[in-house]
Order: C-alpha cells, then sequence, then structure tokens
C-alpha cells in the first residue's frame, strides 16, 4: 500500500481507531497490528507475504539459539550461522539475477559455458529494511544488549507497518518495549505528526513528481539530446528529487507511528547542509548509517586497528552500504566514491591535527565546504540514477556541451533553491507555527489539514509513482 | 526491555562505538528516538480521530471533482462503481454549496484546468517550426523534403515493413539539417513511454527532435480517460512531426468507453470493430498530413493468460498499418522471445552478451531493453521509409 493514497487514508483512520480501542489489551493489539501490518504488505503484491514470516520465525528462533550459548565463542559461531540464514533470502531474491549474469558473461567472454541459470526473481518490497532489523536484532541478544523477545513481538517488531517498506531501520531496543506497553494516550503530538505527514505529502507529491518528470528522468534517459546547463540542473534536480522522495517516506513513517503513540527514530537532518561527506552520512538516512556502524563497521574493527585498517574498514562498509542500495555497478561505485571520499577526509583530518593545523571555522569556510561537500554528493547521485557507468559518464560527458535549455525553467530552478534554501533557514518559524496548530481545537485542525491535502492534490501529479526506496 | 543478563556486556558495546569515529553521529540528535516534540497541546486518540475524520470527509467534498474523474477512469468493477456511487453525491453537494466553483478557481490558479479529461492534457512543449521561406519546407510531405535517398534503392527496397502491398513507391525521410530537424513524436502507453527517451538516444539530437508523450495507463479503450486520436491531431497540427512511433495496447484488455460514457464490453465483435475504427483513425489522423507512422506491436509478456490478446490487438495493428502506405508495423513479439519461443528477461545483445532486457514485473523492459526496442523500431522506420543515415547515431 502505497502512503499517498486513499487506500491508506481509509486503511489508517480504520487502523488508528482499533489500534487505540485495544490499547490496554497488549495481546490483541499485537495480533491485531501484526495482521493489519500484513494487509498493508500484501496489499502492493501478496505473493511474498510469506517471506517476512519467514524472515521473522528465523529471527525469532535464532535469538533463542543464540542465546542459549553461554561460551563466547560458540555464541559468535551462532551468531555468524544466523546472520547468514537471514542474509540468504536477500541474497536469492536482489542478487542472484545480478551475480549469475555478470559471471555468465565472464564464463562466456572466456569461452566457459557453465550452468547458471539465468533468473529474473521477483524482488519483495522492503526485504532490505527488514532483514537489517532482523539481523539487528539477532546480534543485539549476541551481545547481551537485548533478551530474546517472544515471537509475536519479533513479529510485531519487524512486520509494524509504518517502517516495514522503507524505514527507518528501529532497532528492536527502542521498538519492542514501545510494543509491549499500552500507549500513553493522553500524549498523542499531533501537531508534530500532521506537520511531518503533510509535509511528506507535499514533499512526494508535488515537489518529487514535478522534478523527476520535467528534469531529472528526460535528461538522466537521453543525456546526448540536453545540453550542458539542463545536465547541470537535472543532476541538482535529482539531488532535491531523492532527498524529498526519501525524506517524505520517512515522515510520513514517524508521523503516522506519532499517532499510534510510537516514537520513531529520526532519519534525516538537513542532509544539503552537511560540511563533509562523513557529516553528510550523520544528517542522511541516518538509521542505516547507525546501523552500517554497529553491525558492519565496528565488527569489522572499526578505527581500533591502524590508519590502514580503518581505511579498509571504511571502504567494505561503505561498498556494502551501495550494494544494499541496489544490485548493480552503478551502486558499487557510489559506495566506493563515498567510502573513498571519507578515506581523503579522515586522512586530512589527521594530518591537519599531525600538524597543529587549527581549523578555521568562519562563516564563508563553512558556506565553501557546504558547496563542495553538496556538489560532490551531487556527483555521487549521477552514479546512483544512471542506469549504467556508461551512461553516468555519457551525462558527465555532457556537462561542458552546448545545447537546448528549455527545460531549465524559472519554477524547475525556484524549485530546487527553495529545496536547498529551507535547509539553511532557522528552525524556530516552523516550530512556532507547529504550536500554534497544536493549539487549535480538533475540527479546526481537521479542517486546516483538509485545506493542506486539497492544495497537494490539485498541485500534485496525476497518480502517484512508488516511492524510490521501495526498490532497495 | 527486560534486565539485561549482562550489563557489562552493553557497556563494552557502548564503549567500542565511541572508540570507533567515523560513524559515530556529529549530532546528538542522530537516529535516536524523539526527535523534537512538539510543545503544544497533545491530544487524546478520540480528539485525533474527530481531527483525522473531519480532514478526510472535508478533503473529500473538496476534492470530489478531481476524486470522481480519477475515479471514472478507473477500470469497469466494483471498486470503480463503489467510488462513483459515493462521489455522485459528494459532487453534487460541491456544486450546491458552490464548492465546485470556488475549488474550481483555485485549480485554475494553480494551473490547471478543472475540465480536462482524466489522463490529462498532452501539455506541448514550445519549438520553432522552420520558416518556409529559408527553404525548408516545414509541413511534412513524402515529396517534400530533399531527400537523400529514395525507398527503392538504398534501404532495401521491396521489403519494407508491412506496407509493401501499397502501389506508389514509398519515399525516403527527408533529410533533415539544423535549421530543420527531422521531427519525431512518439505516442503511446508507458512502454512508449520507455521508447521515447531511447529513441532520442539513438537519434543525433542536432538534426532530430524527438517529443516523448507517452502517458501512462492509456490506450484505445478508455477514451474518456485520455482520447488518443485528439492528440494525434493537436500533435500533427502543431508539431508537424515527420515520423510518429505509436506503441500503446498493453492497457486495453477492458470495455471501451467514450466521453459520452457508452460502453462496448471487451471479447465482442463490437470490441473488435470499434477497436479497428480507433486504431484506424490514429493512423488517418498523421498520415493524411504527410506524416508517417511506425506502429510498434506490443512484445511477449511474461503472463501467457495475457498472450491472446495481445496477438489479436497486434494483428489489428498490423493490418491497419498495412493499409495505409505512409504507415508500417514493427513487430516485437518475435525480437524479444526466448530460445524456446516464450517469453525470456534476458537476451543477447549486438555484441553476443547476455542482457536483462524486461523489468520485473513481465511487460515492461529495462533501460538497455528500452535501447534494443528503440534501435529495432528505428529500422523498422528505415525498412519502410528510408531514414537518413545523418538523423541516427548508429548503421541502419
Amino acid at each position: 500500500m502505497l502512503f499517498p493514497t486513499t487506500d491508506f487514508a481509509i486503511f489508517f483512520a480504520i487502523v488508528f481507531a482499533l489500534s487505540w480501542l485495544l490499547n490496554r489489551n497488549r495481546t490483541a493489539w499485537k495480533w491485531f497490528m501484526l495482521a493489519a501490518s500484513y494487509v498493508f504488505y500484501a496489499w502492493w503484491d501478496p505473493r511474498l507475504a510469506w517471506l517476512l514470516t519467514l524472515v521473522s520465525t528465523t529471527a525469532w528462533l535464532s535469538a533463542l539459539w543464540v542465546e542459549r550459548a553461554t561460551e563466547e565463542r560458540r555464541r559468535r559461531t551462532r551468531t555468524i550461522v544466523s546472520v547468514v540464514a537471514l542474509l540468504l533470502p536477500l541474497a536469492w531474491f536482489k542478487y542472484y539475477g545480478f551475480f549469475s549474469l555478470n559471471l555468465a558473461n565472464a564464463f562466456e567472454s572466456m569461452g566457459l559455458h557453465p550452468p547458471l541459470p539465468l533468473l529474473q526473481v521477483l524482488l519483495p518490497i522492503g526485504i532490505s529494511f527488514y532483514t537489517f532489523m532482523a539481523i539487528s536484532y539477532v546480534v543485539d541478544v549476541s551481545r547481551y544488549e537485548v533478551t530474546p523477545s517472544r515471537f509475536l513481538d519479533v513479529s510485531v517488531y519487524l512486520a509494524f507497518f509504518p517502517h516495514l517498506i522503507a524505514g527507518p531501520i528501529v532497532r528492536s531496543e527502542e521498538l519492542i518495549p514501545q510494543i509491549r506497553h499500552p500507549r500513553d494516550s493522553g500524549h498523542i503530538d499531533v501537531a508534530r505528526a500532521s506537520f511531518l505527514i503533510i509535509g511528506g505529502l507535499f514533499k512526494k507529491i508535488v515537489i518529487s513528481s514535478f522534478l523527476a518528470s520535467q528534469m531529472v528522468d528526460p535528461v538522466f534517459a537521453a543525456p546526448n539530446a540536453h545540453g550542458g546547463l539542463e545536465v547541470l540542473v537535472a543532476i541538482y534536480a535529482y539531488a532535491i528529487v531523492i532527498y524529498a522522495d526519501f525524506s517524505a517516506y520517512s515522515d510520513i513513517a514517524i508521523g503516522a507511528a506519532l499517532l499510534l503513540g510510537f516514537d520513531f527514530p529520526t532519519n534525516f537532518d538537513r542532509p544539503y547542509t552537511a560540511v563533509s561527506l562523513r557529516d553528510f552520512w550523520h544528517r542522511w538516512h541516518m538509521t542505516l548509517s547507525r546501523w552500517l556502524r554497529d553491525y558492519l563497521y565496528i565488527p569489522l574493527g572499526g578505527s581500533r586497528h591502524g590508519e590502514v585498517r580503518t581505511a579498509v574498514n571504511i571502504m567494505i562498509t561503505m561498498l556494502l552500504g551501495g550494494l544494499w542500495h541496489g544490485a548493480g555497478w552503478t551502486f558499487i561505485v557510489w559506495g566506493a566514491f563515498h567510502g573513498i571520499g571519507q578515506v581523503i577526509g579522515r586522512w586530512r583530518h589527521r594530518r591537519a591535527q599531525r600538524l597543529g593545523i587549527v581549523e578555521r571555522t568562519s562563516r564563508w569556510i563553512l558556506a565553501r565546504k557546504q558547496l563542495v561537500t553538496f556538489n560532490l554528493v551531487c556527483l555521487g547521485w549521477v552514479f546512483f540514477r544512471a542506469d549504467s557507468i556508461r551512461n553516468a559518464f555519457e551525462i558527465l560527458g555532457r556537462l561542458g556541451a552546448s545545447g537546448s535549455t528549455a527545460l531549465v525553467t524559472p519554477l524547475v530552478v525556484l524549485t530546487i533553491a527553495a529545496m536547498l534554501g529551507v535547509q539553511y533557514l532557522p528552525t524556530d518559524p516552523a516550530a512556532r507555527l507547529r504550536e500554534s496548530f497544536g493549539r487549535l481545537g480538533p475540527v479546526l485542525q481537521g479542517a486546516a489539514l483538509a485545506l493542506g491535502l486539497f492544495v497537494i492534490t490539485t498541485l500534485g501529479a496525476q497518480g502517484v509513482s512508488p516511492f524510490i526506496y521501495f526498490r532497495f | 526491555m527486560q534486565t539485561l543478563d549482562r550489563p557489562e556486556a552493553r557497556e563494552e558495546t557502548r564503549r567500542r562505538r565511541a572508540d570507533t569515529l567515523e560513524f559515530d553521529p556529529a549530532s546528538p540528535r542522530n537516529a535516536e528516538p524523539g526527535g523534537e516534540p512538539s510543545q503544544a497541546r497533545r491530544t487524546s486518540p478520540r480528539d485525533v480521530f474527530v481531527t483525522i475524520v473531519i480532514c478526510l470527509l472535508l478533503w473529500t467534498l473538496l476534492a470530489s471533482p478531481i476524486l470522481k474523474r480519477s475515479a471514472a477512469a478507473g477500470p469497469i468493477g466494483a471498486r470503480r462503481t463503489a467510488a462513483l456511487t459515493l462521489l455522485r453525491p459528494l459532487v453534487a453537494i460541491s456544486d450546491s454549496l458552490f464548492l465546485s466553483r470556488a475549488t474550481g478557481t483555485v485549480e485554475r490558479a494553480l494551473g490547471r484546468d478543472p475540465n480536462e479529461q482524466p489522463g490529462g492534457e498532452l501539455d506541448l512543449p514550445a519549438f520553432d517550426l522552420p520558416d518556409a521561406s529559408d527553404g525548408a519546407p516545414a509541413w511534412p510531405s513524402p515529396t517534400g523534403g530533399d531527400n537523400d535517398r529514395s525507398a527503392t534503392n538504398e534501404s532495401g527496397g521491396d521489403g519494407r515493413g508491412s506496407s509493401q502491398g501499397a502501389d506508389p513507391p514509398v519515399e525516403s525521410i527527408r533529410t533533415p539539417s539544423p535549421s530543420n530537424k527531422l521531427r519525431v513524436a512518439v505516442i503511446g502507453d508507458s512502454l512508449s513511454q520507455g521508447l521515447g527517451p531511447a529513441i532520442e538516444r539513438w537519434t543525433n539530437s542536432s538534426v532530430v527532435r524527438v517529443l516523448s508523450l507517452g502517458r501512462q495507463s492509456t490506450g484505445l479503450s478508455r477514451e474518456d480517460y485520455f482520447n488518443w486520436e485528439a492528440g494525434m491531431r493537436e500533435i500533427v497540427e502543431q508539431f508537424r512531426p515527420d515520423l510518429v512511433f505509436v506503441m500503446l495496447g498493453s492497457n486495453d484488455a477492458q470495455a471501451q468507453i467514450s466521453p459520452n460514457g457508452s460502453a462496448i464490453p471487451v471479447g465482442t465483435w463490437e470490441w473488435v470493430h470499434g477497436y479497428r475504427s480507433h486504431a484506424e483513425q490514429l493512423v488517418r489522423e498523421a498520415t493524411r498530413a504527410g506524416t508517417r507512422v511506425v506502429w510498434v506491436g506490443i512484445p511477449v509478456v511474461e503472463e501467457r493468460q495475457r498472450w491472446g490478446f495481445y496477438r489479436d490487438v497486434n494483428e489489428i495493428y498490423r493490418e491497419t498499418a498495412s493499409s495505409d502506405p505512409d504507415s508500417t508495423y514493427v513487430d516485437t513479439w518475435n525480437a524479444f522471445e526466448g530460445h524456446d519461443g516464450g517469453y525470456s528477461a534476458f537476451i543477447r545483445n549486438d555484441h553476443g552478451q547476455l542482457v536483462e532486457v524486461r523489468a520485473g514485473d513481465g511487460v515492461h523492459f529495462t533501460p538497455a531493453g528500452y535501447a534494443m526496442l528503440g534501435k529495432l523500431a528505428l529500422r523498422g522506420a528505415d525498412e519502410a521509409f528510408g531514414m537518413p543515415q545523418r538523423a541516427v547515431t548508429f548503421h541502419v
């Protein structure tokens, strides 16, 4: 089920009412929420709903199995086996096609013809997200951070519909206690939830759809037909499209969870104000950054084994982070680009420390760093968006070309500038507006939200395309 | 959370996280629950439910004309009937309260025509047609261009597409120039939305202008949603294309509904007759103005239940294209078949490498697949009408 649809609006109104009615009876609530979440998931494509059950069962059994091992070495072995078991469905559904095709072509170029069946495997939506959450649960049990939970708790933790399709990636220690205990029915932050949901819908339906259809899609599909200015603006526009699209999903998910009494972690913090690539990853898809840090980078050794090993660990983490986004060479290059950027940034920082150079932090230096970082991030997005490495270089190669500028309309430029500018604005006015909205009665709040929705419906595109992160 | 068995282990993990600098959060708010709690009045579930219900009801009332148009555009069935039954009285209430007029004004102010067809308008981009005084023909015509070759001596003569039965020899497409570009339009459903950019990629943008005008969820069955015959008329009048690629039909296995609401159920002779008339009219709208039409057939799809319908409509397209000397049909069904004559997501490219050409839905293509489809369509145009070599970026 897509968030910006009338189907979801009706679904949510029903689930909201029943969820609060069952709030005190947690067992009934859990069964109800599990059923509602499966309906939400199967609405899109019911064929692979069983996979969610399989991953939930594997995670639950694995945690029990790991917990029973008291000896540290055995515990670690069981954890590794469990993580591999949880990764198997992801490997099959997401990566088999990519690797088998590349292997088949590689073997054929050597004159070999191995019996490697080529299969196009249907990718279950959200599999990358709930697999990562399942791994975090088992590893947290292994690290004594949490104790194993009941099957029903684990199932609701993984299937809870607000985060199910595209995150945020919530840790078990954050969500399972909230699932177990009744939510505080006297303290729903309706103002914050409403602003998140309406803002998310605006970003997705109006901003992302407009820039994608008017600027990004035509240029990336046929770069040879566009001049340098159009290509440059399309690259900047894509930075806004992916931010507006993905942060919109996170905002709606966090807002919907808030209305149900749940607190999700923040996933975006004005990412295009970052002063370095490292800083960017502290602001972009923060729950993925945190996951990569806790369950990949730290187990690899983190920064505890010298400079070279740290650089290798960063590269491995970012390469796998890139591959997590999609089975394609473009995502691997994107991950490598961010990895190299972070390694260089770290090296420069260490060198400055060694030489005793004090980093200046004037406004202009900060602005220069932000400008450089934003453009580096945009350069990375070219590989992320392109359908092949060749396509990415074709796009970059057109940057100096002359040609049409017809797509670069004032509205496109204004939209990009506004979406960037708003990240630099102080948050106080928005907070004050939210406070004022919060003081309204429910009838006026409903009327104000209806007007907001009407404007979004009128400005928005016909039909809503799926969120970009659905395919990840 | 329950008490941990080994709190010291938890502390150890925290310490290790603090040691490992690179992914440590710079911001204290990084990925922690809570965000920025609002200081405003917090409300009970009952109040929030009232807010949600009022919001949805009022929005439905305000947007009822838009929602009704959207519901009417859906496929015939229980969902469409239920939505229309619900929305008709709401639209009546909206009308009686003058809300429709007010929201229509808002729609116009926001740049949308409240009376537009549900599938939207074509919204052709601005472009300058060449001035006839510079020696270049502004209106496409089989005889109007400074052709660089004839159809019969350079492009294979008698084997050109399916229009070979026509009596007069078909002349080549004119040789374009930067001041008088070849004008190409690509129309149809979501498959054509991928075909358009692929054709753009394979053509030389300095002498060819491609307009990719495909509309999602359109076809010839639902003129009440989007009318391609009227669309073609508009394209021909405003853009004066030399060549139009048509690719549609994948959404057409449903009742034909005209703008006045009359319906012809699918699977009847009336449906076939009506569908053929729509296809012929679409071609006629273009060719009577001298525009050549390349009708790209529906490729083999994964779902075998659809094969019968798609083969039947492909046959209609082929016959329609054959009946007019300025149109041709390009078969894609066989081009994308696997070794066993069935559907395959992987085929070999020109270099003999295996390529994933079909999207996961078993109908659409990957970018690599669309690139092959685009080349196939342009080769079909060349076989039928003779594409000037300088117009394309590969050897035709």
